[in-house]
């Protein structure tokens, strides 16, 4: 029998009103600069979550030079002009873009995440992602064909690999980071939101099908396809919620920290509730309450995740140091961890 | 001055911190509380930009770091480095509510300018400098990808000529310095549409085609379309989508995952404005095209209404290809007075049709034995009988104006009755052309027979316009007992005779390569017959054969613009009949061969009237 550990919560001290002043002036600042000063935008955010994100006494802290994302930036925006130009008139290029695209995703993938955790800190020390651009090729690309061969079967299983990538090549110091966990709980939790998705397209359909049979329309108009997407729409959103909170529970719970534990308690019905505000704010207020959503969310998901060392972790030491790049960090920002670490 | 203030200090090598004083003093750093004691000069300490209440911290050389609450100490100790001013006055900023509340406004404002003001400005502008050879091939990928709408089109190369010369009519006095062109498909019998594509393309649709009943209302759609063409709206609206993408994912770049799904939705509404916006300035265009055109903007009314009804319930809001919105609020701004021809103007006793003098000869005599002479034929054969002549329409605005006249037509009956390529022989008034030739081309035959076979010929019909209060508007009368074989003067010139010089090509434009078979990588060919008239010009031109029927149009186009110096016959000009075969060649584009096949020569000269050669056996 384990003895009690004593866990620590991990705290956060954000304010929406703060958040907002700070992401309106930095949003006008980026759309008046033409998009440059979004580099400097983004540092601030970011800053401003991980600043008020409390460990054990400490904030964290994120350093990233402004400068190197503008320039990945450019580059993204370089290349998706032309993208968008040159598709536009030859769709076949679109399609060669989007291959040398996706051989690149896995690049992309190691050198973002190594840029965010090489610049996210902890009592000084910063955070490292060990690149290993073959087992991001592995995981990305040939566990893709998979998916694809089983017919998206493989899917859950996918997702649970790409965690253990992420997080298993993650350390602080000379502390690593492993990822543990079956891929049963991802399967349950995908049937769970797949059921909750096809369940709406029948709903959907149906009410979509009773106002055409009233009509006695043969195409739907626009007005008859609402109802559907709403139902489908709404659904979708609640699936996707349900999803992050069983993910994040379970991610969290089998993440470990050489023998630190974390213990995530999130509720899922709390978390929906909250997204399905988030998104009734957002959608009233044409996207201006998206700070005060982000706020709700980071404090709630945060107040559910705590720390459970299994020795002082003042034992936690330096080990090497690396570098990343800026161009990757934009590119692959959609894919980076944004709780916690 | 000697600040003095506390906060938690870690040196980077592991992850223990313990709490330490700090106090500033001549330009040093002294770390108090903490064994051994730190000092670092002010110059190697940074200081992270104070960002609302995050706590700052100080970050010494050799991964050392201080983490401070005290923001305010930090900030005299930032007074004394030369730092950058812009993250403070980012701070400056960030703090205040009322920057904040003039920062909401300021976006708001800039977002709904660039949107609605700045997006379509730049659109347009960089619509019309896109070069004409990508939007060209922007046309072609449009095409392709409508391509699983439509299917070939039915029309035969009678209304489609007639259609490409409307078409001509309507383009023409605007002088535009590129080509536009007609697109032939069908819908599969949904509803009437034609819609323009970037690159100048002009589809139509069967539907629409027949459905247009008269020429006006058809030369009213193609200045609507020719609108959009010219006024570049197929690529302006690519370009406002992806610029609007362009703008919102700047704005809210960091918003894809928490509204991805409704972002979409202002955009589709956005979408939708758009496309009213540019049919309004497509019939602004079409009304001042109609105008140079003396067409009545009535017809496009009229014809606006037609597609109205003809749609299928419930589909003007859900398709793809009908753009056209509230065709009510359209019609109120092309027509205010609502002077609608919706029914003709009755006034009492106006007559339209009487064709008074037709005459006939032989046009492809089948001669079977050398003894079967011209005159022969003529006197044997017996001329076609007509079974159907509906009228030609009286435009309402001539019958205002009062306009009468006489036109004379030339066509072909051919073997089946039908009648073929019609031509304009002799006009009063050139507005009474096109009604004449549109109905010509609907008039039914009993083909003309030579010892008991069907053979074609040619007909000379005149209409007559006039406003007679006396004449009741009778079923028009043919007037073949007019037709007297004595009445024609053959003369016979034998293509041998050495005084006979042909005619010879003078301009030749190839024909254009229709989209749609290149994408596909079809070749063909043509076979076009015609005169070659006594000043050089092409007239009468017909389909012999043809491998596909999408390269009809296009041969048929070209040859119409075709010149050559007339044939003579000891000194006088002489009409010749040719035949030309067009090949669709893709690797070395479209081109006419060197193999003008030139026949017996016509000599139209007498009269107006015709006399035919026929060619001897080889």
């Amino acid at each position: 029998m384990e003895q009690k550990r004593k866990t620590h919560p991990f705290l956060f001290h954000g304010d929406a009103k703060e958040y907002f002043r700070i992401w309106i002036v930095n949003t006008l600042l980026t759309l008046l600069t033409c998009g440059i000063f979004s580099a400097w935008a983004k540092v601030r955010k970011r800053r401003y979550l991980r600043g008020n994100t409390e460990l054990m006494g400490h904030r964290f802290d994120y350093r990233a030079d402004p400068r190197r994302i503008l320039v990945g930036n450019l580059v993204v925006a370089l290349l998706f002009v032309a993208y968008m130009v040159v598709g536009q008139v030859y769709p076949v290029v679109r399609l060669g873009a989007l291959a040398v695209g996706l051989l690149l995703l896995p690049w992309v993938v190691v050198r973002s995440l190594a840029f965010n955790a090489h610049n996210t800190c902890y009592r000084g020390m910063r955070f490292y992602f060990h690149q290993t651009y073959g087992m991001a090729a592995l995981t990305y690309l040939g566990q893709l064909l998979v998916v694809i061969i089983t017919c998206g079967f493989y899917y859950p299983a996918w997702v649970r690999n790409q965690r253990e990538f992420t997080i298993g090549n993650h350390r602080l110091g000379d502390a690593f980071f492993r990822f543990s966990s079956k891929s049963g709980p991802f399967y349950s939790s995908y049937l769970v939101s797949g059921a909750m998705i096809f369940g709406a397209l029948i709903l959907g359909g149906m009410l979509t099908g009773v106002m055409l049979a009233v009509t006695k329309h043969k195409v739907a108009t626009f007005t008859e396809l609402v109802p559907f997407f709403i139902v489908y729409g709404s659904v979708f959103y609640l699936a996707k919620h349900y999803l992050f909170a069983r993910l994040f529970n379970q991610v969290w719970n089998h993440t470990r920290l050489d023998g630190h534990r974390f213990v995530a308690r999130m509720d899922a019905g709390r978390w929906i509730q909250l997204q399905l505000g988030n998104l009734g704010a957002i959608i009233a207020s044409c996207g201006l309450l998206y700070p005060w959503a982000v706020v709700r969310s980071s404090s709630y998901a945060l107040s559910c995740l705590q720390f459970e060392p299994d020795r002082p972790i003042e034992t936690i030491g330096r080990l090497g140091k690396d570098e990343g790049s800026a161009f990757s960090e934009t590119a692959g920002e959609f894919i980076g961890m944004d709780f916690g670490l | 001055m000697n600040a003095t203030f506390t906060g938690s200090y870690c040196d980077g090598e592991t992850l223990q911190s313990r709490p330490v004083d700090l106090r500033v003093e001549s330009g040093r750093l002294y770390l108090g509380g903490i064994e051994p004691t730190v000092d670092v000069s002010l110059a190697d300490v940074r200081t992270s930009d104070r960002l609302g209440a995050v706590p700052c911290f100080l970050y010494l050389p050799d991964r050392q770091i201080v983490e401070t609450h005290d923001h305010a100490a930090v900030a005299a100790l930032v007074d004394r480095q030369r730092g950058s001013g812009l993250p403070r006055l980012i701070h400056w900023l960030e703090e205040r509510s009322r920057v904040a509340a003039a920062a909401t406004v300021l976006l708001v404002g800039v977002v709904t300018a660039i949107v609605y003001w700045g997006l379509p400005v730049l659109a347009e502008r960089a619509a019309y400098a896109v070069p004409e050879r990508i939007e060209a091939q922007a046309g072609q990928s449009a095409l392709a990808a409508f391509a699983r709408y439509l299917q070939p089109s039915q029309l035969g190369p009678a209304d489609r000529l007639r259609v490409v010369l409307l078409l001509e009519r309507v383009v023409n006095p605007q002088h535009l310095p590129r080509k536009v062109r007609v697109e032939f498909r069908s819908l599969g019998g949904k509803f009437p549409n034609a819609f323009a594509l970037p690159g100048g393309i002009i589809v139509m649709s069967d539907e629409l085609v027949k459905l247009t009943e008269n020429d006006e209302e058809l030369m009213a759609v193609l200045a609507h379309e020719l609108g959009h063409a010219e006024l570049r709206h197929g690529l302006q609206s690519v370009l406002r989508g992806s610029a609007a993408l362009l703008v919102v994912s700047t704005v809210t770049g960091d918003l894809s995952t928490l509204t991805s799904f409704a972002a979409t939705i202002p955009l589709t509404l956005l979408q939708r404005g758009y496309s009213r916006e540019f049919e309004q300035a497509a019939d602004d265009y079409a009304l001042n095209v109609l105008h140079a055109a003396k067409v009545d903007p009535g017809y496009f009314a009229s014809i606006l209404e037609k597609l109205e009804k003809s749609r299928p319930d419930g589909a003007q809001d859900f398709s793809y290809l009908s753009t056209h919105p509230s065709t009510a609020d359209r019609i109120r701004r092309i027509n205010p007075g609502g002077l609608l021809p919706r029914s003709r103007p009755r006034r009492t006793g106006w007559v339209v049709v009487v064709p008074e003098t037709t005459r006939y000869t032989t046009a492809e005599l089948p001669l079977d034995h050398r003894k079967d002479t011209v005159a022969n034929i003529v006197q044997e054969a017996t001329p076609p009988r007509p079974l159907a002549q509906p009228p030609p329409d009286y435009p309402p605005e001539l019958v205002a104006r009062e306009i009468v006249g006489e036109v004379s037509v030339e066509f072909g009956v051919d073997a089946q009755g039908a009648v073929q390529a019609p031509i304009t022989a002799k006009s009063q008034q050139p507005e009474l052309e096109a009604p004449v030739l549109a109905a010509v081309a609907q008039w039914k035959f009993s083909p003309s027979q030579f010892r008991g076979r069907n053979i074609p010929a040619r007909v000379t019909a005149t209409v007559k316009f006039g406003l007679d209060e006396s004449a009741a508007p009778a079923k028009p009368a043919f007037a073949a007992q007019a037709m007297k074989p004595g009445s024609l003067d053959v003369a016979v010139i034998a293509p041998g005779d050495r005084d006979y010089v042909p005619p010879r090509p003078v301009r030749q434009p190839g024909p254009v390569y229709p989209i749609e078979m290149s994408a596909q990588g079809l070749e063909g060919r043509v076979t076009v017959e015609f005169v070659i008239d006594q000043n050089g010009n092409v007239r009468e031109p017909r389909l012999v054969r043809s491998t596909d029927q999408e390269f009809e149009a296009p041969a048929l186009e070209a040859i119409l613009q075709w010149k050559f110096t007339p044939g003579q016959v000891r000194g006088r000009k002489v009409a010749v009949r040719a035949s030309q075969i067009v090949e669709f060649n893709l690797e070395e584009e479209t081109k006419v061969p060197p193999d003008l096949k030139l026949s017996e020569p016509i000599d139209l000269s007498l009269r107006g009237q015709t006399k035919a050669v026929p060619p001897r056996k080889p």
